[in-house]
């Protein structure tokens, strides 16, 4: 079974008496493990369809299920609650709580979540380490670089145990060393923990990465084709 | 051109933050201009009313007069001069009077009064007494023996219109006048003075009993204008030649105008307050505005901007969001000022405060007086001006790219390694992120401590000073004159009636003294008297008391000035107040006539030596108490031995006053007498009390305006700085309701961080002062007139008065963070995260 089950989705926006149709006729599965890159010129609708998945925008048209839960049918706080348990989420800059260290930033949604004390900060402590933060873990926000800022960002996206990870853009604010070894990152947990990772990116670099790339135009999908990292298309 | 355009734009751009601006610019300054026209109203109509009623806008005396109102020091009522006077122009009328205190009497009760003799024909052309009369009717040409009361004393008197009183004075030629009239009207003006102790005759009728023919002591003078005074005032003088003075009313009535300078210090140190606290709301709110744009500065600089340009846009903004608070500040505080001083504002409840004030009744006509409008509305306009160019000059100064980073201050601090070692706890996390969210931006956080900090210290230090005062009035006047409680005949109060006498001291006595609170008690004998030396005849309140008892009592024998007190060696002995013994022209060892009105109507008088003079600094005390032996004193009343007329109680504490006169009316309800705590004994102390909270309400309710814009501003403008914050908490599973109770927790710390400094500021000057005691020497005419105060006043605190205050401010300010915290509550993730 599909770990999100996209059909028949829309989004139109409507400012003043202009009309965008950001998205049209989407319909799109999303395997367990995947590694999925979402690509497209400005203004093809990425933002808007990461953000219908994550359940912070409702759809205009379709339907969207993670798991066997389907989101359109939430009231405010369960999509909070679905976000808690199921969803992880790294945007383009300004990710973290300024006024916490990094350390809290990544125990914050476990403590959300509820994890107790002790074991929160275990596995804080984990991932940071997983993400080769140990030492930083006590910096705020602004006294770590842009690619630092975004570690933490997938160390926290992946600290709650989430089904999947939503991604909108998370190298571009970063230089191309940087925005590199972020995305090795990524698919090293990918790979070991099996972590379903969607993002969206203009960068060739990280199309080279992805298992799967799927290409919008004017919020159509055009194509579907296995990326240059490895694995295989997956056909809708 | 360009600039104004784009200042024009930029106001508009942020509908919210400029509307908060003008909002908190126009409310500022239209309160400013209502509390001022409030107290120019209570100005303008004491003096308009006292003028009206009493005192016209000039009067001419004899030479000397005004000084020594002695009665042969009446001028010869000359009718060509007068007609002289009334003939110069700007002058409305001109009218006689003969003038002078004497007691008067109805059938058991008397009370000193002032005589004002008045030619019905002229009078009303001068003063408005006649529209005054609420029963009967105002004297008439023609009118033989008749006289008109102030409501108030014919209630004390129990007389009414058709009754007969009689009045008794000294005359000019030293010689006892007296003479019986009858009343045939009575007036109710609303101030209580004249109602109280003015009474009217006929002019002839007042030339009869003063001895005073052909001679008046007043010409009373009205004026086209009031304010024409001073010019007329020389004019006239050269009219009439030296041998003649000729006073406008602010001389006429000093106590007056000390009454209105000291009411109008008052006003200045409340409006600087005020000003002060609104020009930290206002100047908070324009500065974070500009604080917010940094960053946009920033982007306009790396556009090629100029720095005095982002100043001039800045200055052309502040100008005009200033001159549009100013037009709606104006508006408003003009017209609901200027509408209420039409239809009058009713303050009810502290109608009895009022009315004790000389000329003042319940009705408050607030008055728009223009010079004030302007001064207000350009200090207004200045302190709308001045805050934005700080954060504009800091922005101008900055690189582009430090300005497009934004001034968080926090990449400056340097890492604190151990600080988040501490464990994170479920409800903690959101006070953690509150309080670190506040010290973002400390600045801002300091602008918001500060507002709350300085309202609330103001507030308490003035509340300790008026506690202080009150207190030294209570502590005074209860310690020289009446004790904590009296124990009385029913209705004797009302007028010292000397019929109503308690024939058994020794019981009543001994039931007060079962009661373990009580520290003394002493049987007196009190009458209201005429006191005359060769030169004088003043009011008296006379004091019979047993010396070794009432020295438990009241310590005024600790005020003593010279000679000694009252003791059984000397049983024509009295003891007098230093004001009266300078009005009888009298010095120690002198002797004085005391006469009374006894039981049946009759007269008694009987002769003392001055054996001591006590001076307590109170004008009230030392111009009109006397104190003389119990045994003399019931002599002179008639009284049988053993009869008293009160019985002054002194209690261990003064709190426990109502318990032990609750406890002592039930144990007294068997016989006809009654319990009087302070409160009852000084009714005078008690509206004052009144009368000045409402000058706090006034006071607290702009500290609770300004704390709750404040609070609310830097919570709105941090709320919406930090939009995409919560977004992103939001998508990470924040819910809405733990976004909410983030920034009300902000708002409880900013509250208990303003309260405390608060706190401690305002103790810090009260207990400076309180060492120092504050010195109103300048104001020592007025303080002295009031019961029981002297010219220093040593500020008290008291947490029972002010806790409350205290905490509903603190309720304020987290009530005004609901708004901005719902605001952030209700934030749509997707708009907070596109927001930037
Ligand atoms: N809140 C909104 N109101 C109106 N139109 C919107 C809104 N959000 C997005 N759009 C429009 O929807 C379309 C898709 O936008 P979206 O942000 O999804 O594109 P994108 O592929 O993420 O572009 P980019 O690569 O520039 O980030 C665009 O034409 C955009 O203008
Ligand atoms: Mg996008």
């Amino acid at each position: 079974m599909s770990l999100v089950r996209i059909e028949g989705l829309s989004k139109r926006y409507r400012q003043n008496s202009i009309v965008v149709d950001a998205l049209s006729g989407i319909d799109l599965h999303v395997g367990k493990g995947e590694f999925l890159s979402l690509v497209g010129p400005s203004g093809s609708g990425k933002t808007t369809l990461l953000n219908l998945i994550g359940g912070l925008d409702s759809p205009t048209m379709g339907h969207i299920w993670i798991g066997d839960q389907e989101i359109g049918r939430l009231s405010k706080s369960a999509l909070s609650r679905l976000r808690l348990q199921r969803i992880g989420f790294i945007f383009q800059e300004y990710n973290l709580i300024p006024v916490l260290s990094a350390l809290e930033n990544v125990e914050y949604v476990m403590l959300l979540q509820g994890v107790s004390g002790h074991e929160r900060r275990e596995r804080a402590l984990a991932v940071l380490r997983e993400v080769g933060l140990e030492d930083l873990a006590s910096r705020r926000p602004p006294q770590l670089s842009g690619g630092q800022q975004q570690r933490v960002a997938v160390a926290r996206a992946i600290a709650s145990r989430p089904s999947i990870v939503l991604a909108d853009e998370p190298t571009a604010n970063l230089d191309s060393v940087s925005g590199a070894a972020l995305l090795d990152l990524m698919r090293g947990l990918n790979e070991r923990h099996g972590v379903t990772f969607l993002f969206s990116t203009h960068d060739p670099m990280v199309m080279e990465r992805a298992r799967r790339i799927i290409q919008l135009h004017d919020g159509r999908i055009v194509a579907d084709k296995p990326g240059m990292g490895g694995g295989q298309g997956y056909g809708p | 051109m360009k600039l104004l355009h784009l200042a024009a734009r930029n106001v508009l751009r942020n509908v919210r933050r400029s509307l908060i601006t003008l909002a908190s610019i126009s409310l500022s300054l239209a309160s400013l201009i209502f509390i001022w026209g409030f107290i120019d109203g209570i100005n303008e109509q004491m003096i308009d009313n006292s003028t009206r009623y009493i005192s016209g806008h000039i009067q001419v005396h004899q030479q000397g007069f005004h000084e020594d109102k002695a009665l042969y020091k009446a001028m010869r009522d000359d009718p060509r001069m007068r007609a002289r006077l009334a003939a110069l122009p700007h002058v409305a009328a001109v009218a006689p009077r003969v003038e002078g205190k004497a007691l008067l009497s109805g059938s058991d009760k008397s009370r000193g009064v002032m005589v004002v003799g008045v030619d019905p024909a002229l009078e009303p052309a001068v003063t408005t007494i006649d529209r005054a009369v609420v029963a009967g009717r105002y004297l008439r040409p023609g009118d033989g023996d008749t006289i008109v009361l102030g409501d108030k004393t014919a209630a004390a008197l129990g007389l009414g219109v058709g009754d007969q009183v009689v009045l008794i004075t000294q005359a000019m030629d030293g010689s006892l006048g007296a003479g019986r009239y009858r009343v045939v009207g009575l007036f109710d003006s609303g101030i209580d003075v004249l109602d109280g102790s003015y009474v009217f005759l006929p002019l002839e009728a007042a030339r009869e009993l003063f001895v005073l023919w052909d001679r008046a002591t007043a010409w009373v003078v009205r004026l086209e204008q009031r304010s024409r005074a001073e010019g007329m005032v020389r004019q006239m003088s050269a009219v009439l030649g030296p041998q003649y003075e000729v006073l406008d009313w602010p001389r006429l009535l000093p106590s007056m105008v000390q009454m209105v300078r000291f009411h109008e210090a008052v006003t200045y140190v409340v409006l600087l307050i005020v000003l002060v606290v609104v020009a930290i709301g206002v100047g908070n709110t324009i500065l974070m505005a500009v604080m917010e744009r940094t960053r946009e500065f920033g982007v306009m600089m790396a556009l090629g901007t100029s720095q005095a340009q982002i100043i001039a846009v800045v200055v052309a903004e502040s100008l005009l969001l200033g001159l549009g608070g100013l037009l709606l500040g104006n508006a408003l505080g003009v017209g609901v000022t200027g509408s209420l001083g039409e239809t009058g504002l009713n303050l009810g409840q502290y109608t009895a405060a009022m009315e004790t004030m000389p000329g003042l009744s319940g009705m408050v006509y607030p008055l728009v007086r223009w010079d004030h409008v302007a001064l207000l509305s350009m200090l207004v306009f200045l302190i709308s001006l001045i805050p934005p160019l700080y954060p504009a000059w800091r922005a101008a100064r900055l690189a582009p790219v430090q300005a497009i980073r934004g001034l968080t201050g926090e990449s400056a601090r340097a890492p604190r390694s151990r600080a988040s070692r501490s464990r994170l706890t479920g409800g903690g996390i959101f006070w953690k992120i509150a309080a670190r969210g506040i010290l973002r931006n400390p600045r801002r956080a300091v602008l918001t401590t500060g507002a709350t900090a300085f309202g609330l210290a103001a507030f308490l230090f003035l509340y300790a000073f008026a506690d202080g005062f009150f207190e030294q009035m209570i502590g005074n006047s209860t310690g020289y004159l009446t004790g904590d409680l009296q124990v009385e005949r029913q209705g004797f109060r009302d007028e010292l009636s000397p019929g109503l006498v308690i024939t058994d001291p020794d019981v009543v006595l001994e039931r007060l003294r079962s009661y373990p609170q009580v520290r003394a008690a002493a049987p007196r004998i009190k009458v209201q008297a005429m006191v005359s030396s060769p030169t004088a005849t003043e009011p008296l309140l006379l004091h019979g008391v047993v010396p070794q008892l009432e020295q438990q009592v009241t310590v005024l024998q600790r005020a003593l000035i010279a000679g000694e007190y009252l003791s059984g060696d000397l049983p024509r002995g009295m003891v007098v107040g230093s004001k009266l013994m300078n009005k009888l022209g009298l010095e120690l060892g002198e002797k004085l006539v005391v006469t009374v009105q006894l039981a049946d109507g009759s007269l008694g008088s009987a002769a003392y030596r001055v054996v001591g003079v006590f001076k307590t600094g109170n004008e009230l005390f030392d111009g009109s108490l006397g104190l003389i032996g119990l045994a003399p004193a019931q002599a002179l009343l008639g009284y049988g031995n053993g009869e008293v007329s009160t019985i002054a109680v002194a209690l261990r504490d003064r709190g426990q006053v109502s318990e032990v006169v609750s406890g002592l009316r039930r144990s007294l309800a068997d016989t006809s007498y009654e319990v009087q705590s302070w409160e009852q004994l000084l009714p005078v102390v008690v509206q004052m009390i009144d009368l000045t909270k409402l000058d706090f309400y006034v006071v607290l309710g702009v500290v609770f305006a300004v704390v709750a814009m404040g609070v609310m501003n830097t919570l709105l403008m941090s709320v919406l700085e930090r939009t995409r914050e919560f977004g992103v908490m939001m998508a990470m599973g924040t819910q809405p309701w733990q976004i909410l109770r983030i920034v009300i927790y902000e708002s409880v710390i900013l509250g208990l961080a303003g309260i405390a400094a608060g706190i401690l500021m305002g103790l810090l000057l009260v207990v400076y002062y309180q060492g120092q005691g504050m010195n109103l020497a300048a104001f020592a005419d007025i303080t002295e007139a009031i019961p029981g105060m002297t010219a220093t006043v040593y500020p008290l605190l008291m947490p029972a008065h002010v806790w409350l205050p205290t905490l509903v401010l603190f309720l304020t300010g987290v009530l005004a963070a609901l708004y901005p915290a719902a605001r952030a509550a209700r934030l749509e993730p997707v708009r907070a995260i596109r927001h930037v």
